[in-house]
């Protein structure tokens, strides 16, 4: 009963120190449950986008002797499968029709024979383009290359029979072509094999009236595979989706007893974007945990700004007769009081925030997950409430017979930290760890390709976290200093503030370094914050466009498949489209590095800029003039990627024997190249190994110098260029035309980019909270500590403007000096943070981009927290002194 | 004829306590003339402070009329004109015990040599010169509470208000604290008003207002002091 009279009286009393607590609290639990909120949403986020971006979840490759109706039956029972279609594929050895006049023919290519419900089952597998979506359907760069349309008569060539006539039903896309003709079963790290170009897709029935005679006189020509359609009702983790999707896979591969192979597309597509997750959680708590840190000593700052006060109050009680353990129960129960107001109320504004950021209604993707963040989160609340309120009451309880006894006659002492140099050592522990991280080239997440565990390195996670906290010793230790040694040039520095006050100002300053310097700290850590995670931000979001500038190659590209190209006509066309300020061509063949096979781009390596920016971090030398300049002084130059110069252990100047196709008979040939550098990215470029050479060398070698790609700088809106684009070129071009605003949508929201715009627009705001509540509470509560010296002043007959000569000092060093070091801390560490955190950006930064203008923000917001707090300060310390000095 | 120090007509201070009123001080009629000391006795709660923070010009009455003829208004009475010096610890942490005397001189805008220097002659006077660079956390209450003095008097102020001057003291320091203090008033002419319990303290002053339950008797002039 005493404890609700106590706390009733703390409320009366103590609001300020309550209120200030409480609000501590709420900060950590909201942070909390709002990256709860993040984290589940993103992870589940990102299995369900794995998931729909999959056209065929699994694609069982039959054996030659396996009966397709019973492996259907066996498919159809595994877990989780919703549809299983059974899908028949045959060579061809050519396609040829008679246009105008002329016999066109292409060379080998593949028929493919559908059921009439495929279409509808997996439509993202196959795009109609022109005419019917059933009966004899043309893959567009098969109808390109034999300029046929619907309607025309194509002959199918089969192996070992004779050729067959088909009337052209319709033109389809076939967008997941490298999927749909994969080597099912092969072995991981096997290189990629050309989809082809020439597909005629037909009915199934008519597919086995051409095909099955085939099958007798060459197997090895035909194949059955069944496509399966899973259940989308998957984990939310994406790395325990890939585990669930592989286990099911394996155990169709057992039940199947070698009658069949999974090709398991889906468990492909989780498996890196499980590698995305880990990252998620990395951020989580990069970002997530300097938030909490900084919510914890924000809650000891305010606690432990009425620790004398407490002292006090404890020992009137003990003189009064409460015992120990009496006094603990009240602190407990102020501790539950806190926690319980502060948990109650950050999990609504975590609710707020998961609601309005992140559009989720709870914590987590499930109830589960839910509860689970919820408990977290509310763990983390009371465990700061407690730590902060009843640790000290429960270390004063003890002390405060001893303290009372002995006289205060010793100036205090340095704290314990900095007797131990402690912020040097973390600085210095920082330092290794980042090293080490360096030395390891910020392989921070190791996702093995296939195989279900993780490795991620949470020990370079010290690196920021150790520097952030011993840099921001550092500043106490500097600040200290400052207040310790310079008195007298304090003294200087406040005189247009203080007056005749200066030198009085200055010595109180000095002598109230330990609180003033803690505030500085505080301000300086919420500062950090807000820097560092604004220029994570911001570098992010630059990295993003770049990115999608390297995915889409320009503002617009233009794309065929490497066996087509583009004629002299349709790029002087292209160039003549409004809005095309410059139009580069692109080579991109396929070419044979020892047994791989590897895209290969023909560059002019003197004018590509003109239509790309070429990015320095593209380059391992770090340099994109110099590397375009050594490729261009070589014209049998080429540039590999670093896995290939590893592979094959290449050195500068080597001749290395590719094999190209040639256009004369459409045979690879060796082609020899000078190895002159390595790449890294390129604009269109494939992600894995990739060869850089120049385009008038391929040209001659080969004996085509068509492009394949065309790269399209504009000066207009680019969704707007890129239609006309596509509408000069036409549909039956076999050309994809894409533009920058729909890739950077893609990449800022996409699978393999990790959709930070939620947690960023949290953490921007978290930032600017610990800003704005660092700095006024941290300076109010540090006010109303010494309410009683400023009503003491007051009744010597001190003016408003003499006591505010204090307050402003004091409020003028402690948040400029709280800015400058956050300012340096929080640059340092977004630094390190970008470097660690390398595997998110792609490609990795040239430099930090600063967000002045939300930096202005924060700091405005602060500047007006402290103007509140002096203000309030000195209004309050007029109208209270005389309540105060009644006391004396 | 001089004109008094401070001049109360129907004084009456009240303050809000838990929707009622409480009555402080009652309708007081006084006037201290320059030079006058007067020993301020009564209970606990009876309302000395409160008289003494009105004199201060620290708090307002609640209706009469309270004037300061011989120090001019009440905006002008701090610092300077008017000091008190209270019974608990007023030294202001931060600061030096030197700083501490001195602070009302700075806050009158006089120089810091001629303020510390001042200030030094009220620490050896107050035997208190050994500790002049000490923090108050550094010293003991009593000596603490010479300083509160020495500060209340460094400024020689017109009407000096002092709220149980020597109740931390032993009792010889004490006996020695008032016989330097009522030296100290006579050399500036000061008017004071001292706050006590103690009735051998009391004694000293020729004239003697008491406070019961906010009730001001004031005794007649002319009783001599010891």
């Amino acid at each position: 009963m005493f404890g609700v009279t106590w706390l009733l009286g703390l409320l009366r009393r103590r609001r300020a120190r309550v209120v200030g607590a409480v609000i501590g609290v709420a900060l950590a639990v909201a942070l909390v449950g709002s990256l709860g909120a993040f984290f589940s949403a993103s992870k589940a986020r990102m299995t369900q986008q794995a998931a729909r971006g999959v056209p065929v979840d699994w694609q069982v490759a039959l054996s030659p002797n396996a009966n397709v109706n019973q492996a259907l039956i066996e498919i159809r029972k595994s877990a989780g499968v919703v549809t299983a279609l059974p899908v028949s594929i045959g060579t061809t050895t050519h396609l040829q029709a008679v246009t105008s006049g002329s016999v066109q023919k292409t060379g080998p290519g593949k028929v493919l024979g559908i059921p009439s419900n495929y279409l509808a089952t997996f439509p993202r597998e196959v795009r109609p383009l022109v005419g019917k979506t059933s009966g004899v359907m043309l893959a567009q760069q098969a109808a390109a290359n034999l300029q046929v349309g619907v309607g025309s008569t194509v002959t199918i060539g089969r192996p070992g029979l004779s050729a067959v006539k088909v009337v052209v039903d319709g033109v389809i896309d076939l967008p997941a072509a490298d999927s749909l003709f994969q080597k099912v079963g092969a072995p991981p790290g096997t290189g990629p094999t050309a989809p082809p170009d020439n597909v005629v897709l037909l009915p199934l029935s008519m597919w086995h009236r051409l095909y099955d005679p085939v099958a007798k006189v060459q197997p090895s020509a035909t194949q059955n595979q069944v496509h399966v359609d899973l259940s989308s009702a998957l984990p939310a983790d994406p790395g325990a989706a890939f585990a669930n999707v592989i286990g099911r896979a394996n155990n169709l591969n057992a039940r199947l007893a070698g009658k069949g192979v999974v090709g398991d597309n889906l468990a492909a597509q989780l498996d890196s974007t499980r590698g995305d997750a880990i990252y998620a959680q990395l951020l989580f708590l990069f970002l997530g945990v300097p938030g909490v840190v900084l919510a914890l000593l924000l809650t000891i700052t305010v606690t432990g700004a009425g620790g004398d006060r407490r002292r006090r109050e404890q020992g009137l009680m003990r003189l009064r007769g409460a015992t120990s353990r009496q006094i603990l129960r009240l602190a407990m129960a102020e501790a539950f009081f806190i926690a319980i107001a502060g948990c109650l109320l950050g999990l609504v504004g975590a609710t707020v925030a998961g609601r309005v950021v992140f559009g989720t209604t709870g914590f987590g993707a499930t109830t589960l997950q839910s509860i689970a963040w919820g408990v977290i989160a509310v763990a983390v609340g009371a465990g700061i409430a407690l730590a902060t309120i009843l640790l000290p009451a429960r270390s004063d309880a003890r002390s405060l017979s001893v303290r009372s006894s002995q006289a205060t006659t010793e100036p205090p002492k340095a704290p314990l930290w900095s007797r131990f140099y402690l912020d040097f050592v973390l600085l210095l522990a920082g330092g290794l760890v980042f090293w080490q991280s360096v030395k390891t080239g910020y392989q921070v997440v190791l996702a093995p390709e296939g195989i279900p565990s993780i490795s991620v390195n949470y020990f370079t996670l010290a690196a920021p976290l150790l520097l952030w906290l011993g840099a921001s010793l550092v500043s106490w230790r500097v600040a200290s200093a400052v207040l310790t040694r310079g008195r007298r040039a304090l003294g200087s520095a406040v005189r247009p503030l203080a007056g005749s006050m200066a030198f009085l100002v200055g010595a109180s300053m000095s002598r109230q370094r330990r609180l003033l310097a803690r505030g500085l700290v505080i301000i300086g850590l919420a500062a950090s914050f807000a820097v560092s995670t604004a220029v994570f931000d911001a570098t992010y979001r630059a990295q993003s466009v770049v990115d999608a500038q390297l995915t889409n190659g320009a503002d617009v590209s233009v794309t065929t498949s490497a066996s087509s190209g583009l004629s002299p006509q349709q790029v002087t066309a292209v160039s003549k489209v409004a809005g095309v300020s410059r139009v580069e061509t692109m080579q991109h063949r396929f070419a044979y590095v020892g047994p791989d096979l590897q895209d290969l781009f023909g560059i002019n390596p003197q004018t590509i800029s003109a239509a790309t920016p070429m990015s320095n971090a593209f380059f391992s030398n770090g340099s994109s003039a110099r590397t375009l300049n050594t490729l261009a002084s070589a014209p049998n130059g080429a540039l590999f990627s670093e896995e290939t110069v590893l592979d094959f252990q290449l050195h500068l100047g080597d001749t290395l024997r590719l094999r190209l196709q040639f256009a004369k008979d459409h045979q690879y040939h060796v082609v020899p190249f000078k190895y002159v550098g390595v790449v890294r990215e390129f604009p269109t470029a494939p992600k894995d190994s990739f060869i850089l050479a120049n385009a008038s060398y391929v040209s001659r070698m080969t004996g085509s110098s068509q492009p394949q790609t065309l790269l399209i700088k504009t000066n207009s809106s680019p969704p707007a260029v890129a239609s006309s684009v596509r509408s000069v070129l036409g549909p039956t071009s076999g050309a994809t035309v894409q533009d920058i605003v729909h890739q950077l949508n893609m990449t800022l929201s996409g699978l393999t980019s990790l959709d930070l715009s939620g947690l960023i627009k949290l953490e921007l705001g978290f930032a600017a909270l610990f800003a704005a509540a660092a700095s006024g509470l941290v300076l109010a509560l540090g006010f109303a500590e010494r309410r009683r010296t400023f009503a003491i002043t007051t009744a010597l007959g001190a003016s408003t403007r003499q006591l505010a000569s204090f307050v402003w000092s004091e409020a003028l060093f402690v948040s400029l000096g709280g800015i400058f070091f956050g300012a340096l801390i929080g640059w340092g560490v977004s630094f390190i943070l970008v470097k660690v955190l390398t595997g998110v950006f792609d490609p990795p930064p040239a430099h930090l981009f600063v967000p002045w203008l939300y930096l202005a923000a924060v700091i405005a917001t602060a500047g007006i927290a402290v103007l509140v707090a002096g203000t309030r300060a000195l209004h309050l310390d007029r109208r209270s002194s005389l309540t105060i000095l009644r006391d004396l | 004829m001089t004109e008094p120090v401070s001049l109360g007509r129907a004084v009456r201070r009240v303050f809000p306590s838990g929707g009622t009123e409480r009555v402080a001080l009652d309708t007081a009629d006084f006037d201290i003339e320059q030079n006058e000391h007067i020993a301020l006795a009564g209970p606990s709660g009876s309302g000395k402070t409160t008289l003494l923070h009105l004199l201060a010009g620290l708090d307002a009455p609640s209706s009469g009329q309270l004037t300061w003829p011989a120090l001019g208004p009440k905006g002008a009475l701090r610092p300077g004109k008017v000091a008190v010096a209270f019974q608990g610890p007023t030294l202001l942490p931060a600061l030096t015990i030197i700083e501490n005397v001195a602070l009302p001189l700075l806050l009158m805008g006089e120089s810091e040599d001629a303020s510390f220097e001042e200030a030094g002659k009220l620490l050896v006077r107050f035997e208190l010169e050994e500790l002049s660079s000490k923090f108050p956390d550094q010293i003991s209450g009593g000596q603490s509470q010479r300083a509160g003095l020495a500060r209340a008097l460094i400024t020689k102020p017109g009407l000096l208000l002092l709220d149980e001057p020597t109740g931390q003291q032993d009792h010889s320091t004490a006996a020695r604290l008032l016989v330097s203090l009522l030296e100290l008033l006579d050399e500036t002419g000061a008017a004071v008003v001292v706050a006590t319990h103690d009735e051998t303290i009391a004694a000293r002053f020729p004239r003697r207002w008491s406070l019961d339950g906010g009730h001001l008797f004031a005794e007649e002039r002319n009783r001599c002091s010891a």
